[in-house]
């Protein structure tokens, strides 16, 4: 009975432009009575040449307003850090042919772990955050299951879907084409979840939620592209039809078949964007993520 | 707008301005009046709270209890220099005592925060965050021999949970270790197989005076008797307790004869508690014959809030013919369930809705019970029906096929048809909690799942929109 919400917005503070605010505890982190431990040192290490925080001790201030969730489990800290490592850092390297330079500079500056989802008192939960471009929050790391593969999917369909946000906000992506296919498929704000995948397929989107945007509806298709193999996505996304028959589903099939020609047509335009823009092969991208998480 | 702006107070706009401007000043006019800047008086401050929490030599300990309802725990800690925090509590017998670390930093007030998971999150997460268990707290007061913390957010409008550490010697650590494992011992006897599900009292000469059934919940540490009244109806009593070195407490004592039952001892060898209370003899076990009243107490086995998606240990299949667009699914209606409509099938004259939703596998046993809400869009004109229905096959299960609205696969037993004859205005259009009894098993407990089938003989005529929600398994765990 929970409202479910994949918030990805820009949050700005402002205040007397004092150095700290109400919201934001001081971090002692960076204060004489910081201790590093044995956890933030293999952190630190592992991400620094991403020029990353990884932000795992809970902070109110990382915890969106009127929302409540409980920190990571020390066990699961390391684990995570690996599993990004191997599943997103690895996988944008091996597809722009070992080069890392693209990852170094998109990555997110700071990675916020935390162990449940936020909850808030109405009953609503948000998974994933992203907050202006350089911060990501990774939700319900104490689930972390490495034989869960339909979990690490998941997770890392919201990751990658906030990095084609990052890569979008700062590379910025051409929507011409994507409103001439399917401008007036996009949903009125909220509805988007009363939308099943099949409605979603019919107005040329992978799922319901990239109904919901433009801009969503080519992060849906970038995560989508990179958690999917090849044979997974076009089974559920390519027409293989020749033709439909003439019978009561005539209308269902014509219009699911017009709707995975779009689909078809997005997806060339986004492999096409991520090479020419980024040299990154978002197939590659998806072989080696796949390969990383069997 | 322009009546707005019109009737603004300009003397209100001044004030406001005021205080923007001198608010963010403040802070400049103090470092005029103190010898040292904010920021360095304030470290000053909370280093002398890191130290004092460091000095106790053998760590603090403390009972908490997180609200005014929940039960009071035992907990040790013991805050190291390198800002690591052991804990050792009873809380889940220590499962959750979990290696984390500490801060000591300012947010509004001078707060201790315990940053990884650990007993304390494992309360605050109780319940979803309803048992008000914290882990940020703010400081009161802070001397070598007392250290006062008060709840940051579990205020409840009315009061915070104080929590007082005093000094620990070595026997506290020690004690609440010993504490871990006869809790883990007690609380395995809440269980099948050890499972208490007993609750009677005796006299003197073993002549049984009350006869009830009782199961407990370790978590919550609640427990339920039931027994029969005068006129044969079940009558249930709630219980809360709290666990003591020698057995359980009851929070409120069982009234018997007008004498007031509390303190239980335990006997690990014959896996009981037992009273003496009030001139009685008072046991909750397992060892006993099983209570000879027909009450039963019956426990959730599980109970699916379809959260965010239907899990994929549901299964979802549309039969209805010729087949429509939608299936039952899950939506965010009404803060998140699962859903169906006519749309199932294409809605020409004729064609048929038989829409399914199928819970995973469940060990299903006689007088066992299927929960659930329901609710029904507008039935003036449309009207909807439900099937609950039951396949006894288990993992092996035949579900129906897709396309064909006849087809119940090996569903075959038909548990409650609601609105069979699609009569308008008889499906329900408030959420309504339905059960269905398990009875008739021939097997039991049977590997089952249960199946929900939204069914219209002709969606060119009938069928609106039903929502499905919170399906639950009750059972007796202890028979």
């Amino acid at each position: 009975m929970k409202k479910i919400i994949l918030i990805l917005s820009i949050l700005f503070i402002t205040s007397c432009n004092e150095e700290e605010s109400l919201k934001d505890p001081i971090s002692l982190n960076d204060e004489e009575f910081y201790v590093e431990n044995e956890i933030d040192a293999y952190l630190n290490e592992l991400f620094e040449p991403y020029n990353t925080r990884i932000i795992y001790k809970y902070a109110e201030g990382y915890i969106p307003n009127a929302y409540k969730a409980v920190p990571v489990k020390t066990e699961f800290v390391k684990p995570m850090a690996d599993l990004i490592v191997k599943a997103w850092i690895e996988p944008f390297i091996y597809g722009a042919d070992g080069d890392d330079s693209f990852i170094k500079r998109y990555f997110p500056s700071e990675l916020v772990l935390v162990g449940s989802a936020f909850f808030n008192d109405d009953g609503t939960i948000v998974l994933g955050v992203a907050e202006a471009g350089v911060r990501v929050t990774v939700t319900e790391v104490n689930n972390f299951n490495l034989e869960d593969k339909e979990w690490i999917k998941r997770l890392f369909r919201t990751l990658t879907h906030e990095f084609a946000h990052i890569v979008d906000q700062n590379l910025g992506f051409d929507y011409t084409n994507f409103y001439a296919l399917s401008g007036t498929d996009y949903t009125s704000p909220g509805s988007w979840s009363n939308l099943s995948p099949a409605d979603a397929i019919i107005r040329g989107m992978v799922s319901p939620y990239g109904t919901s945007a433009v801009s969503e509806d080519f992060a849906e298709l970038v995560a989508y592209i990179i958690t999917n193999s090849e044979e997974d996505f076009k089974d559920n996304f390519f027409d293989d039809t020749l033709s439909c028959p003439i019978d009561s589903q005539y209308e269902f099939c014509i219009n699911t078949k017009e709707g995975k020609r779009r689909i078809e047509q997005k997806y060339k335009e986004v492999i096409e964007y991520f090479n020419n823009i980024a040299g990154i092969d978002l197939l590659k991208v998806r072989d080696k993520f796949l390969e990383n998480t069997q | 707008m322009k009546y707005l702006i019109k009737n603004i107070n300009p003397f209100i706009v001044t004030v406001l301005i005021a205080v923007v401007f001198f608010g963010c000043e403040d802070a400049k006019e103090d470092d005029d009046v103190f010898s040292t800047p904010i920021g360095e008086r304030v470290n000053v401050q909370l280093k002398h709270y890191i130290e004092t929490l460091q000095s106790a030599p053998q760590g603090w300990k403390l009972s908490y209890q997180p609200n005014a309802e929940a039960l009071e725990h035992n907990i040790y800690l013991q805050f190291n220099p390198d800002l690591s925090l052991e804990i050792i509590s009873d809380i889940n017998a220590g499962e959750v005592d979990l290696p984390t670390t500490y801060r000591v930093s300012k947010s509004q007030l001078p707060e201790l925060v315990i940053e990884s998971y650990s007993a304390f999150h494992f309360l605050f997460e109780a319940n979803q965050f309803e048992l008000k268990g914290e882990f940020e707290f703010n400081f009161i007061s802070v001397q070598p021999d007392e250290i006062i913390l008060k709840s940051k957010t579990d205020a409840d409008g009315i009061q915070s949970t104080i929590l007082t550490l005093t000094p620990a010697n070595i026997e506290d650590k020690e004690r609440i270790k010993n504490f871990q494992t006869y809790v883990k011992a007690l609380e395995n006897d809440f269980s099948p197989p050890y499972c208490f599900r007993i609750f009677k009292v005796v006299d003197a000469n073993n002549q049984i005076l009350f006869d009830g059934s009782f199961v407990g919940d370790k978590g919550l540490r609640t427990g339920t008797v039931c027994y029969l009244d005068n006129n044969n109806e079940q009558q249930n009593i709630e219980l809360a307790f709290d666990l003591t070195e020698q057995g359980l407490t009851l929070v409120e004592p069982f009234i018997f004869g007008e004498k007031e039952i509390q303190s239980f001892n335990f006997n690990a060898q014959s896996n009981s508690l037992t009273s003496n209370d009030g001139g009685y003899t008072t046991i909750i076990s397992y060892e006993e014959s099983p209570s000879s009243n027909s009450c039963i107490v019956l426990s959730t086995l599980f109970s699916e809030p379809f959260t965010s998606v239907i899990p994929t240990d549901w299964d979802t299949v549309n039969a209805s013919f010729p087949i429509g667009t939608d299936f039952f699914r899950w939506t965010n209606d009404y803060g998140g369930t699962t859903t169906s409509s006519y749309n199932a099938a294409s809605g020409s004259l004729g064609s048929q809705v038989s829409n399914w939703l199928i819970s995973p596998v469940i060990e299903l046993k006689n007088n066992d019970v299927i929960g659930f809400w329901v609710l029904g869009a507008d039935q003036n004109t449309y009207a909807d029906r439900l099937e609950v229905r039951l396949s006894t096959n288990g993992e092996n299960s035949i579900l129906p096929q897709l396309n064909d609205s006849q087809d119940v696969g090996d569903f075959q037993t038909v548990l409650l048809d609601l609105n069979p004859n699609e009569m308008t205005n008889t499906f329900p259009t408030q959420w309504t909690w339905t059960t269905v009894n398990i009875s008739n098993l021939t097997t039991s407990p049977v590997s089952s799942r249960i199946a929900f089938r939204h069914r219209i003989s002709d969606a060119y005529i009938n069928g609106n929109l039903i929502w499905v929600d919170q399906i639950t398994h009750f059972s007796n765990i202890c028979e």
